[in-house]
């Protein structure tokens, strides 16, 4: 149990989760302004065309990657970048499944609930207010080459309850014969190149529409998928076909959709191999490679900086790197790369909550005291190991 | 006595090439039984009939099991339990339980096979990489009956001895084995490393070894 009184250091909660928070909400970024920069530079370049983007972000594992999905999927921190008039985007996050078996409909499954069901209906049910009922059912059709599929999707923003409900079974599920008599429908759902197909025809309703809006401009849809490197417990009959679907789904949507692949690798050569993880289909699409090298002990420090000063309480009379100074936080530092540990912010996290754990455990924040160097020296750090 | 490598596979690494297929014609289900000598030992052949009603298996790992019945070698030593008491359990550090049964009894197999002239040499076909480093090597070390080899191994070996193996085949063997769970990345696994990334060292290592059979091939 953690010894530490975050209030008598005078920070707001813990800076140093080891787990990225979920919410983005309220998320800051610290430090790392050349990885933040390099995003942000992605994301410009993404919105100066309307064309379909791949993007693959790498780090070693505890790098930043999923803080920087969550970061960027809030849309406050990336008004800046868009053009003028250009709507915020969609931003959903998916984890990669573990298991390759059904990897396609749980990677469907996660998009279709991270935008949510209701979301989707809504957005389906404007148009069709919007536009009219008949007019909407052609558009959809345009944006999927099958009639059966179009009318699923528009059957999702139907007015009657029952129709919509079932139609969202239908998303789901196996399609009954009597939902087809009911309906009208040649055929149902039937494979994971009709769900993919779904999913691009749900993205190009939602580039146009949301449940009370029609963006005059298209707005674009961004889907982050993280760990992807969880493609390598994959075997190649699961992966190739999983990743060729993928890319379908990238053609099928060639506007305004932004497929961004977070991937942790603790070996950049390694990434020689990379078409035979996430498979050639999907390696060949990528255009924008994001590299998050591996921290300076500069870069760390301005890091531990930033979070100290952004989670920092009212009482403003302490050393900038209270409860450090910064020697120890850069002797602390020097620690983890004598031991070889990459400062990535994951580690760096946890060796900084580890020390001032210790150090409250060994009554050194009394007084206010600060964390010197010689305390630094004095932890043998094994319980990180 | 045949001139093809003997093997004496364990149960796991049966079960795991199950997964592989080469397109060798009609052969495809059966290759290891044509390109290497394969022994059956009777403790062996019960721990995959286990294995078979344990989990949910596929189709093509019974296939492998009726195969391996019809087509591998029974190969029996009476004194299996004295090499065992006497030799084995030396370096085994616990007592002799059914754990590592099937592993001890392979290296027990090997080890009498060489010594009463069954084979002048032999594999044994391991992917249990715990029993490896905990006794299984140190035997090897000191009696000198082959050599061990994970599955892994036994590709970059049949692709090296094989004309008719393409280098893409053998990749996507490798790729596959290295994806099933049940094949320890312990070895590739450093401090801070996660399981996918093991894995991931795991996959390059033996790419870049078959990459290197590959050169040679172009030479001769």
């Amino acid at each position: 149990m953690s010894n530490i009184n975050w209030n008598l250091i005078n920070l707001n909660g813990s800076p140093f989760s080891i787990i990225p928070d979920k919410e983005t909400k309220g998320l800051i970024w610290a430090g790392f302004q050349t990885n933040k920069r390099q995003i942000e530079s992605a994301i410009k370049n993404i919105y100066s065309s309307k064309d379909t983007k791949v993007a693959l972000n790498i780090s070693r594992w505890g790098g930043g990657k999923t803080h920087a999905a969550y970061y960027f999927s809030n849309n406050n921190n990336i008004a800046d970048l868009l053009p003028n008039e250009a709507p915020a985007p969609l931003s959903v996050i998916i984890l990669t499944s573990k298991e390759g078996n059904d990897a396609a409909y749980d990677f469907f499954k996660k998009i279709i609930e991270g935008i949510t069901i209701e979301r989707i209906m809504g957005a389906v049910a404007f148009m069709r207010e919007l536009e009219t009922d008949d007019v909407a059912l052609n558009k959809i059709k345009t944006f999927t080459s099958s009639t059966p599929l179009a009318k699923i999707v528009w059957l999702l923003g139907s007015s009657n309850e029952d129709e919509s409900f079932e139609a969202s079974e239908m998303i789901f599920n196996v399609t009954t014969s009597t939902q087809r008599k009911k309906y009208k429908l040649a055929r149902g759902i039937e494979d994971t190149t009709d769900r993919f197909k779904i999913l691009s025809c749900i993205f190009k309703v939602l580039s146009e529409y949301d449940s009370d809006i029609r963006f005059a401009q298209p707005r674009k849809i961004f889907l982050w998928m993280d760990e992807v490197e969880a493609l390598i417990v994959y075997t190649p009959k699961q992966y190739i076909p999983f990743t060729q679907a993928i890319r379908e789904l990238v053609d099928m949507t060639p506007t305004d959709f932004c497929f961004l692949m977070n991937f942790s690798l603790s070996d950049y050569d390694n990434l020689r191999t990379l078409e035979y993880i996430i498979g050639k289909a999907l390696s060949d699409r990528i255009s924008h490679r994001i590299i998050f090298e591996e921290p300076t002990l500069v870069e760390a420090d301005a890091y531990v900086y930033d979070l100290l000063n952004e989670y920092r309480g009212d009482n403003e009379n302490h050393e900038p790197y209270f409860p450090f100074v910064k020697e120890s936080l850069d002797r602390l530092l020097t620690v983890m790369e004598e031991k070889q540990v990459p400062l990535m912010p994951r580690n760096v996290n946890k060796y900084v909550e580890y020390v001032i754990d210790a150090a409250f455990g060994k009554n050194i924040m009394d007084g206010e005291q600060l964390i010197s160097s010689d305390f630094i020296n004095s932890l043998d750090y094994k319980s990180l190991t | 006595m045949s001139n093809r490598i003997n093997i004496l596979a364990d149960t796991n690494s049966l079960a795991h090439l199950s997964n592989v297929q080469f397109n060798i014609g009609k052969n495809s289900d059966n290759w290891l039984w044509e390109y290497f000598e394969v022994f059956r030992l009777q403790t062996i052949t019960q721990e995959f009939e286990r294995n078979l009603k344990r989990k949910r298996s596929k189709s093509f790992k019974k296939r492998t099991h009726r195969s391996f019945k019809k087509e591998a070698t029974f190969y029996h030593v009476k004194q299996v339990d004295l090499i065992e008491e006497k030799i084995i359990s030396k370096y085994y550090n616990k007592p002799l339980g059914s754990d590592d049964r099937g592993e001890r009894h392979l290296i027990a197999h090997a080890i009498a096979g060489v010594k009463t002239g069954k084979f002048n040499y032999c594999i044994i076909l391991t992917d249990d990489y715990k029993a490896f480093t905990n006794f299984l090597s140190k035997i090897k070390n000191d009696f000198s009956f082959g050599d061990i080899w994970n599955v892994l191994d036994l590709i970059l070996h049949l692709y090296l001895s094989r004309s008719n193996i393409s280098f893409e085949e053998a990749r996507n063997a490798i790729r596959t084995l290295v994806a099933l769970s049940s094949i320890s990345a312990k070895k590739y696994k450093d401090d801070g490393m996660t399981e996918y990334d093991a894995r991931i060292k795991m996959f390059e290592d033996y790419l870049s070894k078959l990459e290197e059979i590959a050169k040679l091939k172009t030479i001769i």
